[in-house]
């Protein structure tokens, strides 16, 4: 009778206990900022974007060979704001070390885009896609996020949030390492 | 289903990015690709959750085995609950019913002779 008694309990506290882990992997599972992306290790996908300064399109394929940091922005972004100045402060350090920032402005309009670039004073590169493909093609799901591509042309890691200089610092060390 | 509305498909969510995939969908299909070829390629970008059934690989067949397996912890928990009351023997539960009424009837006794003692 005891053995039957224990077996009862010890199924039901398994049951919970096995609720409670799927629940928690759930919930703290995917936490990161730096998240796993199904491109990570593979070619980023190449695109072409409409420049804002209305000149020549940005495509991926001429930077290849340069490391770049690839950034999905939204000027309505409260974290896209916080992070303005830090990629600028990182654009201006790493511009002549063959670095590349390229900004992508999505779900936004023209003119909002634009004096978020003149208010930030943000000079390296921006574009935006006028087909809306280049946010699915690298699995975007909200802004900012951040890809970081090695001179080899691969993805090597995916950021979401606010970067600040350490990460790019990091994040550009490890791209230079992976070539 | 739609990566930023959780809970939501595609079709359903009003998110930017939902509006982007139905864009991207109808281009495709209107390209001819198949409806295996259209999933694919979310997948390579987003992974499996994007898809509304996990596929049956890896650790995702926990989602589908757990019902079973909860159904037949349960069905086990049952049958070892109706046996353990079946094989109370009769006199037992007799005996048990019996201490119960002996119980409630010392506690009525008591009961009157207090009243009666209040009348006095």
């Amino acid at each position: 009778m005891n053995i039957v008694n224990n077996f009862s309990r010890l199924s039901i506290l398994a049951v919970i206990l096995f609720i409670i882990a799927l629940l928690g992997y759930s919930i703290f599972g995917n936490n990161n900022t730096i998240k796993s992306s199904p491109l990570i290790g593979k070619v980023a996908p190449n695109f072409t974007l409409k420049s804002f300064d209305h000149q020549n399109d940005i495509k991926l394929e001429d930077y290849k060979g340069k490391v770049i940091l690839l950034n999905f922005w939204s000027s309505w972004c409260v974290p896209c704001k916080e992070e303005a100045r830090t990629l600028d402060f990182a654009w201006n350090k790493f511009k002549d070390d063959n670095v590349e920032f390229i900004g992508i402005n999505i779900w936004d309009n023209e003119f909002q885009a634009k004096s978020f670039l003149n208010n930030y004073n943000v000079v390296y590169k921006n574009g935006f896609d006028p087909a809306s493909l280049v946010q699915v093609d690298y699995g975007v799901a909200g802004v900012p996020e951040t890809y970081i591509i090695n001179t080899s042309g691969l993805v090597v890691e995916k950021y979401s949030g606010a970067l600040d200089l350490k990460i790019i610092e990091y994040f550009i060390k490890i791209a230079r390492l992976s070539d | 289903m739609c990566p930023v509305c959780q809970g939501q498909t595609v079709s359903e969510s009003n998110s930017n990015l939902a509006i982007d995939m139905r864009l991207i969908i109808k281009r495709k299909l209107e390209e001819g690709q198949s409806r295996e070829e259209i999933l694919s390629y979310f997948v390579e970008r987003y992974g499996d959750t994007v898809l509304a059934s996990p596929p049956v690989k890896g650790i995702n067949w926990i989602l589908w085995a757990s019902p079973l397996i909860a159904l037949f912890i349960g069905v086990i928990f049952i049958h070892f609950y109706l046996s353990r009351t079946k094989e109370m023997p009769r006199d037992q539960a007799s005996s048990r019913k019996n201490n119960t009424n002996e119980d409630s009837d010392i506690e009525y006794k008591n009961i009157i002779e207090k009243e009666l003692k209040n009348l006095d």
